[in-house]
């Protein structure tokens, strides 16, 4: 049994060594002059400009949330699969009782629209569903509205330039 | 053989926690945290959990890791969070504190070990078998379906971005208004 | 190596969990914590199975690797959201409810 597991020490031992030791070779080969130029990081030949941390779109989480969830499922499937043959009629059943119960999840996902990657820009086509009009850059609910933050007593009074102001960000 | 494979996942799975509790930035511990799991995907295969090997790394680091680096790349870098005192602290004492409970507990328990071990087999269909036993796991198999379809659904409306305002309760607005944050979003 | 190797190994990432739940202050952190609990839980599971036999304790180790997803994807999914509402990610900084 252990035995079989040499063949993956032994991918994992060359894959280790294909990596670090052509750096640990090059990292002794080149020559070192660094500049701040060169330290910087590689935007493109441009200056460097603001953080390097930026707020991705929230539709990365749930691309990977879905992925996950279907993974766990690939998990569970693997020994079903082996055994589904011997097992009979039973096994086929709950297999496709399993799938079928997720597969409700995907599509809710599906029919909510968090598998459009582009539905900023449709968001006129799928009427009746959650879709957005804000720029997809912006994962925070955007602005709360004037009228709560002075209800709250804290708003900023409304001029017509700030109302103007307000709606071009959201 | 075994003992060194052992000293060497088992040190992976350690060091790896020990980086993951200490990183300075959070990035770094996710990156840890992927050895600690390689680590304990490794004590699988040597405890003859072929299967779990497997599904630790196809779960763990293909799955969670990754939503975790999400997470991590979705909210924003906290540089002055790690209190070194408090992290040396806290990890010390309480390591120190499991491993004399381990100790004083194997001194006293004696498990049920077998004496002679059989060489490991492949477990995958077995357990497989076992999910399927009417009078085995049968009923958890298919509840799993369940978990995961209410935790799909759930983590996806919870993640959804609204259209509607988060704070729809003016006195929760004034809380919030109070600290500052509010008002900081609104001047954006 | 015997069951008490594996256990204790469990030991210390079980230790260094709580730690990195209760010392650090960000939510992420409090999650890994998490899964490094869930991880030498399932740790000494397999080891006795190993060790005492049958196949159970790897099945548990299965559903709680289970678990452990659906768990980290919902409470991500609050996290970005509580910092969506906060915008902070320590665990101290949501205590409306006090108020």
């Amino acid at each position: 049994m252990y035995f079989d597991y040499f063949n993956v020490f032994v991918f994992l031992t060359t894959g280790l060594l294909f990596v670090f030791a052509n750096m640990i070779v090059g990292g002794l080969v080149r020559p070192q002059k660094p500049t701040p130029e060169k330290l910087s990081p590689y935007e493109c030949g441009e200056d460097v400009i603001g953080d390097s941390w930026i707020r991705f779109d929230i539709r990365f989480y749930t691309t990977a949330l879905i992925y996950l969830i279907f993974a766990v499922e690939i998990a569970f499937l693997f020994p079903w699969a082996l055994v589904v043959r011997e097992i009979g009629m039973l096994a086929l059943v709950e297999g496709f009782t399993f799938v079928a119960i997720l597969l409700l999840g995907l599509v809710y996902v599906w029919v909510k629209g968090d598998l459009d990657w582009v539905k900023t820009y449709n968001a006129s086509v799928k009427g009746g569903t959650e879709v957005e009009d804000r720029p997809a850059a912006d994962i925070h609910g955007g602005p709360l509205p004037v009228e709560l933050l002075q209800a709250a007593g804290v708003g900023p009074t409304i001029t017509e330039q700030q109302t103007k102001g307000e709606k071009g960000h959201s | 053989m075994e003992l060194l494979f052992f000293l060497l996942f088992a040190g992976l799975a350690i060091a790896g926690a020990v980086a993951t509790v200490w990183m300075r930035y959070v990035v770094h511990s996710a990156f840890a945290l992927m050895g600690t799991f390689l680590g304990v995907a490794g004590l699988y295969v040597l405890l003859g959990a072929d299967f779990l090997a497997i599904t630790q790394i196809l779960i763990y680091v293909g799955g969670i890791l990754v939503l975790i680096l999400f997470g991590i790349m979705l909210t924003p870098p906290d540089r002055t969070e790690r209190n070194a005192k408090r992290v040396i602290g806290f990890s010390a004492s309480l390591v120190a504190i499991a491993l004399f409970l381990a100790v004083q507990i194997g001194s006293v328990v004696r498990w049920a070990e077998k004496s002679n071990l059989e060489a490991p087999k492949a477990t995958a269909a077995p357990i497989g078998r076992e999910l399927l036993r009417p009078d085995g796991y049968l009923i958890p198999f298919e509840l799993v379906s369940v978990v995961l379809l209410v935790a799909l659904i759930g983590s996806v409306f919870i993640a959804r971005r609204r259209k509607a305002v988060r704070v729809d309760d003016s006195s929760t607005a004034a809380i919030l208004a109070e600290r500052g944050t509010l008002q900081q979003k609104a001047g954006a | 190596m015997g069951l008490a190797g594996y256990l204790i190994v469990a030991a210390i990432l079980f230790a260094l969990g709580i730690a990195c739940t209760v010392a650090r202050k960000n939510v992420i952190y409090v999650l890994m914590g998490i899964e490094l609990i869930l991880n030498a839980a399932n740790l000494n599971l397999v080891a006795f199975s190993r060790f005492v036999g049958g196949l159970d304790g790897q099945i548990f180790a299965i559903f709680s690797i289970i678990l452990a997803a659906a768990e980290a994807a919902v409470a991500l999914a609050i996290v970005l959201n509580v910092f969506g509402l906060f915008d902070s990610i320590r665990p101290d900084d949501p205590d409306l409810m006090k108020e």
